[in-house]
């Protein structure tokens, strides 16, 4: 077991996880014909406990249950005793329940719902990795400390009374006095206490080698041409195996989203015109057991003018609004709170205030780039969530029946988008909409300020 | 009442029961995470442990505050002063042990929210836990054992028996602390070997020295094997599925720990060994004991770890085909191979070595204990 234990970590340890700062998954989409809006909160530790939520757009989902496996391989066929989660005695279309997470790595929540219209199934796929381990806080210390140094004194106190009385025979009294013996079983005692705290910092350093790294790649750019290091294996991910973010701090007024593709270096793109500064850069990667990474790094560029950007490549700068007069509105909340699951809306509208046609982007109605103000918090949205594209795939085909044509469908091309997501923390956020009409891609850019 | 026409106290029962608690608990907990995985507090097995602690503090508490406040207390002449208390030194052990076991709780809550649930049998709150019991255990021995050595006749007997009761519990609980050790894949590699040979020679040993009985070892050894085949063919008749995942193997019901191991062989050559130089110091006796012990546990074990691997184990009888529900299906043990060993002549040397130190702490301790009277 610890064998495998050690194995995980060489390929998850040392890196990242799908986003930045954003551990939670956000996830809307269809079980069956129910349409559920599912947030997974996930454990500090692993293994440790997942608060899960869900929400279904109607009201006759009657029941759900959910089971953790894994996302691919073994362990992906065969569930658990299935987990029931408990319906809002004030909404009846919310539900909750809690969930252990046994082991690192790609996993998938699968989610079994019973109503009205018969039952079904959807999976989620979930990243599961510890964030960190926690102190001992102070009070349970000082308890814990009291309470060990009184249970040593009173062992060597019985050893001591065992040694100068148990071999007595009845009625006689003791008349040694065992000095001795009681430094050597102090020293013992001691012995035996350091050698456990030396044993606890030993498995404590085991468990801090699982806790999540961040992917810092050596990112350069030379001229027009940034490179960044290989990883192994990949999973194309909207049909490219990196997703690159470029977003000049800190007034976050310039966003290049492009697509480098393998070269003798590793990753290579050629950048677009770019103003000077200095760049916060975010690669998204997806593993091929489906489990997302966000490298980060940071690079001064110098003014570039360079080649326009092509394909599925964009840049944007502040100022730059949608063409031919269109406008992008935010149905924006009373206040955003941090930790709060809800949909990010959004209309796209022409200048006569009539719905905007989109265009598939990417295969998504429209990509969106959530990052905060000190770049701690990077999350990469669709209109179903936070979930990567592979990763619902390869869920998608766990649950397919042989034969079962199971492509990820087309969304509907609405001119109203919506976003699951949670601010993770209270703070200012850049929130970065990407969209296609008419066959450009444009960008627009919104700020949010986030309470607790 | 003298000796020989005492009744057997109370005490003598609440420790038996206070140790069989423990060691069904154990079993029952490991079975427990082998097989459905969640746990709490309340689980039977948890409940069972619990038990065992209450009734070994609460006895040894018990015993502590009449022996200490009634002057007239039956076991005042037989107890030892700490802290100003009077009591038996194994009521003081119990009640110590029961209170380092709840001490383990709060640090095992807190280990579990710092860095997730334990996965090892053997964490530092697990490790205290484990102290905790072995408190216990070893309390209901010397309050066993000190009723024994003072008794004389019948009673005698009778004790003796209960102790080797006890003594094949806690045999029972040592391997199952080795059991990472001496799972069916590693029993090809000295470091099995190397376990086994820490902690039976050192039961065994103690308790045979300890008892009158010339078959002792053999006994206990027998109570270990017939507790550990029992539950291999007792806990699979009941029902149970996995409560957590991912779920590597398809479980319809409890799955037991591993069939026992022929610590049989070599407790028989113990004995032997021990009738035969029943004169020998100990410094003389203990290589013969321990050279002995792990001779003869190789020669039984070694093929039968080969069988146990064969087609012929996977039935109800021996278990070969229980595999916990974690166990994925390209790890040796459910592919039902051995792990490899580099070392294994070097490692096998080590293991006689450490045999006859235990074998020689286990004399040791006999003596000790056969003066115990308090």
């Amino acid at each position: 077991m610890k064998r495998a234990f050690v194995i995980l970590c060489l390929v998850l340890c040392g890196t990242a996880n799908a986003h930045v700062g954003s551990p939670d998954v956000f996830f809307e989409g269809d079980a069956g014909p129910y349409r559920l809006f599912v947030t997974i909160r996930t454990p500090q530790v692993i293994p440790g406990i997942a608060t899960i939520e869900i929400r279904s757009e109607a009201a006759d989902v009657t029941g759900i249950t959910v089971v953790p496996m894994r996302l691919t391989g073994p362990g992906s066929d065969l569930p658990p005793a299935a987990d029931r989660a408990k319906r809002s005695t004030t909404d009846p279309k919310f539900f909750t329940t809690t969930l252990w997470l046994m082991e690192h790595g790609s996993m998938q929540v699968r989610i079994a719902v019973t109503g009205a219209r018969g039952p079904a199934t959807l999976s989620v796929p979930v990243p599961a990795y510890a964030q960190k381990t926690l102190a001992m806080p102070t009070g349970l210390g000082a308890l814990l400390l009291g309470l060990m140094t009184l249970l040593a004194l009173a062992i060597v106190a019985i050893s001591i009374g065992a040694l100068r009385e148990a071999a007595l025979e009845p009625g006689l009294v003791p008349s040694r006095s065992h000095r001795i013996a009681l430094v050597i079983i102090s020293g013992a005692v001691v012995g035996l206490i350091v050698l456990g705290k030396l044993w606890w910092g030993a498995v404590a350093e085991d468990y801090e080698q699982m806790v999540m790294k961040p992917w810092q790649p050596a990112v350069t750019a030379t001229g027009c041409r940034i490179q960044i290091p290989a990883r192994s294996q990949l999973l194309p991910d909207h049909g490219h195996d990196m997703h690159l973010f470029l977003v000049r701090m800190p007034a976050m007024d310039q966003l290049a989203h492009l697509h480098p593709t393998r070269d003798d270096g590793g990753f290579g793109q050629d950048l677009p015109s770019l103003p000077a500064g200095h760049y916060q850069v975010f690669a998204d990667i997806v593993l091929p057991t489906g489990f997302p990474i966000t490298g980060t790094a940071a690079i001064d560029l110098p003014d570039l003018h360079c080649a326009a950007v092509t394909g599925d490549d964009t840049v944007w700068a502040a100022g730059v609004v949608l063409a031919n007069g269109a406008r992008m509105i935010w149905d924006r909340p009373r206040d955003l709170r941090a930790g709060v699951a809800q949909a990010l809306t959004f209309r796209v509208v022409e200048r006569d205030g009539s719905p905007s046609q989109l265009e598939p982007y990417m295969g998504m109605a429209a990509h969106a780039e959530v990052v905060r103000t000190d770049a701690s918090v990077f999350a990469h949205l669709h209109p179903n969530g936070s979930v990567a594209m592979p990763a619902l795939e390869l869920a998608a085909n766990k649950l397919a029946m042989p034969g079962m044509d199971m492509a990820m469908p087309m969304p509907a091309m609405s001119a109203t988008l919506t976003f699951p997501f949670g601010f993770p923390r209270a703070g200012d956020y850049k929130l970065f909409i990407q969209i296609k009409r008419r066959g450009v891609i444009e960008t627009a850019s919104f700020d949010a300020h986030v309470i607790e | 009442m003298n000796g020989s026409t005492m009744r057997i106290p109370w005490f003598v029962w609440v420790s038996l029961a206070s140790v069989s608690c423990i060691v069904a608990g154990t079993y029952w907990d490991i079975s427990w995470h082998m097989t459905i995985g969640r746990d709490s507090f309340w689980t039977p097995a948890h409940l069972l442990i619990q038990a065992g602690g209450i009734l070994a503090g609460g006895s040894g508490a018990v015993l502590v505050f009449t022996t200490t406040f009634r002057r007239s207390a039956p076991l005042r002449p037989v107890s030892i002063g700490v802290w100003g208390f009077r009591g038996p030194f194994g009521a003081f052990l119990g009640a110590w042990g029961a209170a380092t076991m709840v001490v383990s709780a709060p640090f095992d809550n807190w280990w579990h929210n710092a860095y997730g649930l334990d996965v090892k049998i053997l964490s530092p709150p697990h490790a205290v836990l484990t102290i905790g019991i072995l408190g216990v255990a070893v309390a209901g021995v010397l309050l066993v054992l000190a009723t024994m050595n003072r008794a004389t006749g019948p009673a005698r007997d009778r004790l003796a028996w209960v102790m080797l009761v006890i003594g094949g519990e806690i045999l029972v609980l040592s391997m199952i602390a080795i059991l990472e050790q001496t799972f069916r894949s590693n029993l090809h590699r000295a470091e099995a070997y190397r376990a086994v040979a820490i902690v039976a020679p050192l039961m065994m040993v103690t308790f045979a020295r300890v008892s009158d009985q010339r078959w002792a070892a053999t006994i206990i050894a027998t109570f270990y094997t017939a507790f550990m085949a029992t539950m291999v063919w007792f806990f699979p008749l009941f029902h149970a599925e996995p409560k957590l995942g991912p779920v590597y193997q398809q479980i319809t019901h409890f799955i037991p720990l591993e069939f026992p191991l022929l610590l049989i062989v070599p407790a028989i050559a113990i004995d032997i060994v021990r009738d035969r130089f029943a004169a020998w110091p100990r410094w003389k006796l203990a290589p013969v004991l321990g050279s002995v012990f792990l001779a003869t546990f190789l020669a039984a074990e070694w093929p039968f770890a080969t069988f146990m691997q064969s087609e012929g184990a996977r039935n109800a009888i021996f278990g070969g085909d229980y595999f916990a529900y974690f166990m994925q299906p390209d790890w040796a043990i459910p592919r039902h191979e051995f792990f490899t060993e580099h070392a294994l002549a070097r490692g096998l040397v080590e293991a006689v070595l450490v045999a006859i130190l235990t074998s020689w702490i286990g004399l040791r301790l006999g003596d000790a204990m056969r003066a115990v009277r308090r």
